[in-house]
């Protein structure tokens, strides 16, 4: 058993000439604490000894196994302290990065909106993308032939449907099918007869806002679109309204924010148009006009992820290109 | 439409306080946006409005119109001339047809003598310059500055074109297919039905509302002129443009409903102006008007005004504004009686009063406020929710989403071997590129993979769109479809690369549904698959789901390989289908290791054997291993590898 006195010599240098590293830790166990280690080599001895000889030496060697075991896990601790291990590495290695999708802005931008409209009690129904002239036009007081429709370069297809120009298209629906007071919100894919350029694009996205009750006002429409822009862009940005004519709405206008250009020059830009839902759009769904009102608006997802990122060039949303989508 | 201020000040005293700056402004804020504000060549300032806005308005496209707004808006005072045309002798020698007075209520033909056809005078041609219009001569130039002062569109024809002297039979008819008519601008123009003409013993001279004819153009030597001073149809007008493709000043107005009484003002204005400058005659006039009784007044009460538009207006705030846009009120009781000036063809219902008193009272003055109902709970409709859940869980998977047209060509379908049948046609596709709405997300997620090759050598993406079905009667069906792609030029295995994306999808579907059964992808070329999903379908089966949780077995698990050799074509998913069969104490089945030899694959398989009440034995286990290797040998024919 004098190897015991020995052996702890032995250890003792060895914690003492260690240089932390992990692999100096691993052959430290093997040499130790291992199946073949010193320890189990010991103990291998000592089953041969007489029981007297036994009961001096267990205690022994269990204090010892067990100084072993303290010894090696705080240099282990030591080891792993994070001081050690990044002093071992070149923090300034790109980091490995895993593989992650994106949803697409126009998607991202479509949530945010929606949620801030969900708070509000707004309930979110899907568009059609494709519609008749009944819903589009007509129940939207555009008659046949009206100048307006010039307004709204639609296209048309062989069965006289029309890829939708505007998510105003569900109103005439939604009134038929919902009881007021009710809010509800649209969003949907629409289309327009344009050529493509950097600001022009035939296909782009809106959500539709609707609210409906016997007593509501035009001071109440200013006022949910002001909690719609301010809780957008999370403060109380400048805004004003402006006149301005769609067939289906009476007053008609539109809301200008303050937009701040990269050159510090300041620029109202047309956000939101809306209105007062015109007594004929009420009339053609049922409702009579003069025990109810209503108030409705659309808002460009296109416009807002442009405005918000600073992107120049219109095209990219359905270009596709993941150089352009991993940013998001 | 450009406006210049001295005109405008000719009829509106602008108070001095407020500068051309301060105008635009208030313009923009009460009546239509005011692009810009310049000053011209002639020191004039051109103030530069949005016609948008005025689309409805009619009566604004006129200086005159413009001033009215101006003195309503600025609260300044506004005056027009008197245009006297009754005393007009009313001459014989033109008769005037008009086929339906619904294409043309009014129509005024006024005969002018002893013309000087010149240059017209320097303040005439720098007004028109002013406003975009160039000047050609003084009788020309007279109809186009009464127009823009008025709002009323002016034609002169030169009577020696007309043919036979002093017997003009004018009518007004629609054009027939057969007809052609060489335009002002000289262009030969095919008429149809969709066209009304102007005819001169039933000939052609002028496509009306639009632009005359050049056969019966004035020029330097024109001494007599036959002026055209009507009112045509504004539907009818904007089609025949259409048709035609011919937007002019004129067209532009007729079709924004002008009322027939402008007329006579842009007659007045003409005739005034050829007294001023001495440049001819009037002879006489000949005149059909058929009138169509408006309703003229409205009832509105100031409690209306107010609680629709949520302000606390007095009555002679809201009566003044009204007043100043050229509105009479007369008042009984509560009840406000408002009669309409004929130039607001605009004003109907009580509504279109509203807006008139709400914006020129000012939107920035009307407080905002919540709705005050009651808001019940609301949560994003549960489609839709399953849309998003969709999506998110695509990102996460690695999927990029990308958006794409509804419009596709038959040269895209052909790259992904499906052909053009039974899809939606545009009649006016924007290319032949664009030119159906497809039924399919394929071709357009096959064109985003080539793009996207350049550029990345391994990349993931998928849409989340509607595929429209044509119905042989009313809307199409639309069907939200999610269409996935990987694409992987690293992975030189077809058949790993196919495991990946499949297991994706995997991943995906059984978030939702309890997937049964294999799912196979709709397309695949060299390191590319695609996969394609009815979201409508998995919606269905995913609202009937229920998801069912298995409590963690606190009870340790025995795991054990099983090697083995099968055929090369023997289908590895039909065998662990059948292992899982034989015992539910077996928990899980993982392909372990799959490697091809000659004739045959060798399959590892860990299979996991666990108990949720008990801890397992080996004398559990081992008479299903038994039942395994026996199927393995003896139903499947296979070798195990002891």
């Amino acid at each position: 058993m004098e190897k015991l006195q020995a052996l702890k010599k032995t250890f003792n240098s060895d914690i003492k000439n260690t240089d932390d590293s992990s692999e100096m830790l691993d052959n430290l166990y093997i040499k130790y604490l291992g199946k073949k280690g010193a320890i189990n080599n010991i103990i291998s001895e000592f089953v041969k000894l007489y029981p007297n000889q036994k009961k001096e030496w267990g205690p022994r060697i269990n204090t010892f196994k067990k100084e072993v075991e303290t010894a090696l896990k705080n240099l282990q601790q030591k080891t792993l302290s994070s001081e050690n291990v990044i002093n071992s590495i070149d923090i300034t290695l790109p980091g490995i990065k895993p593989h992650i999708g994106h949803t697409h802005p126009i998607t991202q931008m479509k949530h945010y909106a929606e949620n801030i409209f969900l708070t509000m009690g707004f309930k979110v129904v899907d568009s059609l993308e494709v519609d008749d002239d009944f819903n589009h036009f007509e129940t939207l007081n555009f008659p046949k032939g009206h100048p307006a429709r010039d307004m709204w370069d639609t296209f048309w297809t062989e069965d006289h449907l029309l890829p939708i120009a505007h998510t105003s298209t569900m109103q005439h629906r939604i009134l038929k099918t919902h009881t007021p007071p009710f809010r509800v919100i649209i969003p949907g894919k629409c289309f327009r007869y344009e050529a493509t350029d950097t600001v022009h694009e035939h296909t782009f996205y809106q959500i539709e806002g609707m609210y409906v009750s016997k007593d509501t006002s035009l001071a109440e429409l200013i006022g949910v679109l002001e909690t719609f822009i301010y809780t957008y862009y999370r403060y109380k940005i400048p805004y004003k309204i402006q006149p301005t004519f769609f067939p289906f709405v009476e007053p008609g206008l539109e809301l200008l924010v303050e937009h701040k250009l990269k050159s510090g020059e300041k620029k109202w830009l047309e956000l939101i148009p809306a209105g007062m839902i015109h007594p004929n759009v009420l009339k053609m769904a049922g409702l009579d006009p003069n025990t109810y009102k209503g108030f409705a608006w659309a808002i460009g997802l296109d416009r807002l992820v442009m405005l918000k990122y600073g992107i120049s060039d219109i095209r990219a949303f359905h270009k596709g290109d993941l150089r352009f989508l991993q940013q998001f | 439409m450009k406006i210049p201020l001295s005109w405008v000040k000719e009829f509106t005293r602008i108070r001095i306080d407020i500068t051309p700056q301060n105008l635009c402004e208030l313009l923009s804020a009460k009546l239509s946006e005011v692009e810009t504000l310049k000053t011209s060549k002639s020191n004039d300032k051109i103030i530069e409005i949005e016609n948008k806005a005025l689309t409805h308005r009619g009566d604004c496209f006129s200086i005159e119109g413009i001033a009215r707004e101006i003195s309503a808006i600025t609260n300044s005072s506004f005056k027009l001339p008197d245009y006297k045309t009754g005393n007009i002798p009313i001459v014989k020698d033109i008769q005037i047809h008009i086929e339906n007075p619904k294409d043309c209520p009014r129509y005024i033909a006024v005969k002018i003598r002893n013309l000087k056809v010149e240059s017209s005078p320097k303040e005439i041609q720098t007004r028109l310059l002013d406003c975009g219009i160039r000047p050609i001569n003084n009788i020309v130039d007279f109809t186009n500055y009464a127009m823009l002062e008025t709002g009323q569109p002016l034609h002169a024809f030169d009577t020696s074109k007309l043919g036979e002297k002093e017997k003009y039979r004018f009518g007004v008819r629609r054009g027939k297919k057969w007809e052609v008519l060489t335009t002002l601008d000289g262009v030969r123009r095919p008429l149809s039905e969709n066209n009304v003409v102007i005819t001169n013993n039933n000939k052609p001279i002028a496509i009306a509302g639009i632009m005359g004819g050049k056969d019966t153009e004035v020029d330097e030597k024109t001494t007599e002129i036959i002026l055209e001073a009507a009112n045509f149809n504004n539907f009818v007008t904007r089609e025949s443009s259409r048709k035609l493709n011919l937007r002019t000043e004129a067209s532009g107005r007729f079709e924004k409903n002008i009322s027939p009484d402008i007329a006579e003002r842009g007659l007045g204005k003409f005739l005034s102006l050829l007294n001023k400058y001495e440049s001819g005659k009037v002879a006489g006039l000949s005149e059909k008007y058929v009138q169509t009784p408006l309703p003229r007044t409205i009832e509105l009460t100031l409690d209306f005004i107010n609680k629709t538009l949520g302000t606390n207006l007095n009555e002679k705030e809201a009566t003044n504004i009204l007043a100043l846009l050229g509105f009479t009120i007369k008042k009984e009781g509560p009840t406000l009686t408002v009669s309409i000036p004929f130039f607001r063809r605009d004003v109907s219902i009580k509504e279109d009063l509203l807006e008139e008193i709400a914006r020129i009272y000012g939107y920035e003055k009307i407080a905002p406020k919540l709705p005050s109902k009651e808001i019940s709970p609301t949560m994003l409709d549960f489609k839709l929710e399953f849309i998003r859940q969709i999506k998110a869980l695509a990102t996460v998977l690695g999927y990029s989403e990308v958006y794409n047209y509804s419009f596709v060509g038959e040269e895209l379908y052909q790259k992904v071997n499906l052909r053009i049948e039974n899809l939606i046609e545009l009649i006016n596709p924007i290319s032949p590129q664009l030119k159906f709405m497809r039924n399919n997300l394929l071709p357009n997620m096959y064109e985003k993979v080539e793009l996207n090759k350049k550029n990345f050598s391994q990349f993931k993406l998928f849409e989340v769109g509607k595929e429209l079905h044509k119905k042989a009667r009313g809307l199409p069906e639309e069907i939200y479809t999610l269409c996935a792609a990987y694409y992987d030029a690293n992975q030189p295995d077809y058949e790993t690369l196919y495991r990946k994306a499949k297991g994706d999808m995997e991943i995906l579907l059984s978030n939702f549904i309890n997937l049964e059964g294999d799912i196979n992808p709709i397309f695949s070329a060299q390191h590319l698959i695609i996969y394609k999903i009815n979201l409508e379908n998995l919606y269905e089966k995913h609202i009937k789901y229920k998801k069912e949780i298995k409590d963690v077995s606190s009870y340790p698990p025995i795991i054990e390989d099983f090697s083995f050799y099968v055929k090369k074509e023997s289908r590895v998913g039909d065998i662990i289908k059948k292992i899982r069969n034989i015992n539910t104490l077996i928990r899980d089945i993982e392909l372990k290791d799959i490697y091809k030899e000659k004739d045959n694959k060798s399959i590892t398989l860990t299979v996991v054997y666990q108990s949720p009440q008990r801890p397992l034995s080996d004398k559990d286990v081992a008479p299903i291993r038994k039942q395994i290797i026996k199927l393995l040998e003896e139903g499947l024919g296979l070798t195990v590898r002891k």
